[in-house]
């Protein structure tokens, strides 16, 4: 904000006015003052005017005085010179006179007067030689009058007209002095007008275009104004009309609800049955457990009389290994032996022959130990690979008696957990059967709690249905302010600057 | 056992009268022992061998030729064995590790040679054994008498013992 709005409106109004107004009081001060001033320069300027302009007359006068003179002087009529006599003692007469209003006039002005009594003091010396001229002449002294005219008048007559016209060069001067003075007044007595006269209207234009910018910022904060009613009109509205519509939802879901509610008594009274039918099964279901468990351990009794069993098998088994490791000892000493035999028969054989023709017949029956020993020979080999059969059956049979045995041992293991199981399934079905009471109990106390909702659920109902009328009033209150807003809208739109 | 006996005899008389056969069909008739070496037949004279015997022991003997085993002790005698596979340079296949042994001899010398197997004792005519060709004759090719039609390689006895003889005996001197 500008340190200028810090000053109320009021005030700037105020301070406009009398800025305004003082200018207005100072032009015209300085009109009347300039005025008077002029006028009083104009009356000097007249009376000054005056006295030249009687001065001019008197230089007049004091010239026909002066031929007058001149012409008593020349004529020689004594007539004539009665009748010019006469005409000029009216001239001084009158010239003495002027002396006297002059003198008056003059009064304002010392310098002038100063000089004007010289003149008056060379005309009375002026006079009183003209006296002394007359005189001359009267006397019939005709030259010395001539020579006194030219002589001591005529130089008389010279200054007095230079003294009169250095008096009149003065008073022009000092008119044109004051014509200056005039001229000045006036102009200093237009800027007194001009320059008050510019600053009030600035400041008028100033005061017009504030009071644009003061009507145009209240004209917006107005607009504002409207447009924040308006929303807020349309908000409180459409807020109004949420409410009415949740109050008719709520009023829906009341009547549901109490549907609802119904429904709900119905299951817990059909819950209340299907728990007693609980608590019966679920005695059945333990005496079934009972069994179970007893069939159980008899099944764990069966599969250790098996594990015996097949411990036996194993050793069994293990001793027929044995066994057959030794008939396999055996078979290959027997067939070492027949090697040896082989061996035998083939010296008996090698002796025969050294025996020559006497050993025939013991060569016949070396070469019959030697096909005995073949025949013994092929026969442990037989034998040997019917004990390779046999042992290799012994092992599988050592492999699936240990199998078996691990069978029994998980079988038994099963057995008791299964034993376990049902234990647990046992206590379940007892947890079950107390369940199913409290089910039995709590369905009951249920059914009276919904019996005290449905009056509840009435007094909801009411509540919304004054909920609604309530929204209605505020809609409308709602709608009159918008239209409110409109109106105000309408009219500031109108007011333009 | 008065049967047995009886079918002995006559199997005896049997086998007698074959022998005269052979005799009488193919000439001189020879009683060869025959064994096993790599997989091939070899026989060689009865008359040459001692006996046949199983291998329980063996001494090896350093410092000797590579066909030299080593020695063994036969009822009180030392007798050196010969591995014939090496002497007549033949491949090491077949039955590597046997224990059947044959001990040669002749008046003045004895050697056991290493075999493979012994197969029975058996007549061979000396026109049936054909001489080996003289190009193919090598390092061993000499002891050899020859081949028979049934493909049996005949060791020359005589020729082989004497052979052994000069080399162990040399050596040992």
């Amino acid at each position: 904000m500008k340190s200028g709005l810090i000053i109320s409106t009021r005030t700037q109004l105020y301070l406009g006015a009398g800025t305004i107004l003082t200018c207005v009081i100072i032009v015209i001060m300085s009109g009347i003052v300039g005025t008077q001033q002029i006028d009083e320069i104009y009356a000097k300027i007249e009376q000054s005017n005056k006295i030249s302009k009687m001065l001019t007359e008197m230089k007049a006068d004091q010239n026909r005085n002066h031929s007058l003179a001149l012409q008593m002087v020349m004529t020689s009529d004594i007539n004539q010179r009665i009748e010019l006599e006469n005409e000029i003692r009216t001239k001084a007469d009158e010239i003495t006179t002027f002396h006297g209003n002059m003198e008056q006039l003059l009064l304002t002005t010392p310098e002038t007067l100063v000089k004007y009594k010289e003149v008056e003091a060379l005309f009375a010396e002026y006079r009183k030689n003209r006296e002394h001229q007359i005189m001359l002449l009267k006397e019939g002294k005709t030259n010395e009058a001539i020579v006194l005219t030219t002589m001591t008048q005529m130089p008389l007559y010279k200054k007095l007209l230079s003294n009169i016209n250095t008096i009149q060069a003065d008073l022009a001067a000092k008119t044109e002095e004051l014509t200056i003075e005039a001229t000045n007044v006036s102009k200093s007595a237009r800027i007194g007008i001009w320059i008050p006269g510019a600053i009030s209207m600035v400041v008028v234009g100033l005061m017009v275009a504030w009071a644009i910018w003061v009507i145009r910022s209240l004209i917006k904060g107005i607009t504002k104004g409207i447009n924040i009613l308006d929303i807020t009109s349309n908000e409180i509205l459409t807020t109004a009309t949420e409410v009415s519509t949740g109050a008719t939802e709520t009023a829906t879901s009341v009547a549901e609800t109490t549907t609802t509610i119904e429904e709900v008594r119905q299951t817990s009274q059909l819950a209340n049955k299907k728990a007693i039918k609980v608590l019966e099964n679920s005695q059945k279901a333990s005496e079934v457990a009972e069994n179970g468990k007893s069939s159980v351990m008899k099944t764990i009794e069966g599969m250790q009389r098996i594990k015996a069993q097949m411990d036996l098998i194993a050793e069994s088994i293990v001793q027929l290994a044995d066994q057959s490791r030794v008939i396999g000892d055996i078979t290959t000493t027997v067939n070492d032996l027949a090697d040896q035999s082989n061996l035998l028969a083939v010296n008996a054989a090698i002796e025969a022959a050294k025996a020559g023709e006497q050993g025939r017949g013991f060569a016949v029956v070396a070469q019959e130990i030697r096909s005995l020993a073949e025949q013994s020979k092929k026969s442990t080999s037989q034998v040997k690979d019917i004990l390779n059969e046999v042992q290799k059956s012994v092992s599988h049979a050592v492999m699936a008696t240990e199998q078996g045995s691990k069978a029994v041992e998980n079988g038994s293991a099963l057995a008791n957990e299964s034993g376990e199981v049902i234990e647990l399934l046992a206590e379940t079905v007892e947890e079950a059967a107390q369940s199913a009471l409290q089910i039995s109990s709590s369905t009951n106390e249920q059914m009276a709690g919904m019996d005290q909702i449905v009056p509840a659920m009435e007094n909801i109902k009411q509540a919304s249905e004054q909920n609604v009328i309530g929204t209605r009033q505020t809609q409308t209150i709602a709608a009159n302010l918008s239209t409110l807003g409109e109106t105000l809208k309408i009219t500031i739109k109108k007011f333009k600057v | 056992m008065s049967d047995e006996k009886e079918i002995l005899k006559n199997r005896a008389r049997e086998l007698a009268k074959q022998d005269e056969t052979k005799l009488s069909d193919k000439g001189v008739l020879k009683e060869m022992l025959s064994f096993l070496l790599s997989g091939e037949h070899y026989a060689i004279e009865t008359s040459f061998v001692m006996e046949a015997l199983n291998i329980h022991e063996m001494t090896p003997i350093p410092g000797t030729p590579a066909f030299l085993t080593g020695v063994m002790n036969v009822r009180g005698r030392i007798i050196p064995m010969i591995n014939l596979k090496k002497f007549f340079s033949l491949k090491e296949e077949g039955i590597v590790s046997s224990t059947n042994a044959i001990i040669l001899r002749d008046q003045t010398y004895e050697a056991a040679i290493l075999t493979d197997a012994i197969l029975p004792t058996h007549w061979v005519a000396e026109s049936s054994i054909q001489p080996i060709p003289s190009n193919l004759h090598g390092i061993g090719a000499e002891h050899l008498l020859g081949v028979t039609g049934d493909a049996v390689i005949i060791i020359d006895g005589k020729s082989l013992i004497k052979k052994l003889e000069t080399t162990l005996t040399n050596r040992k001197s």
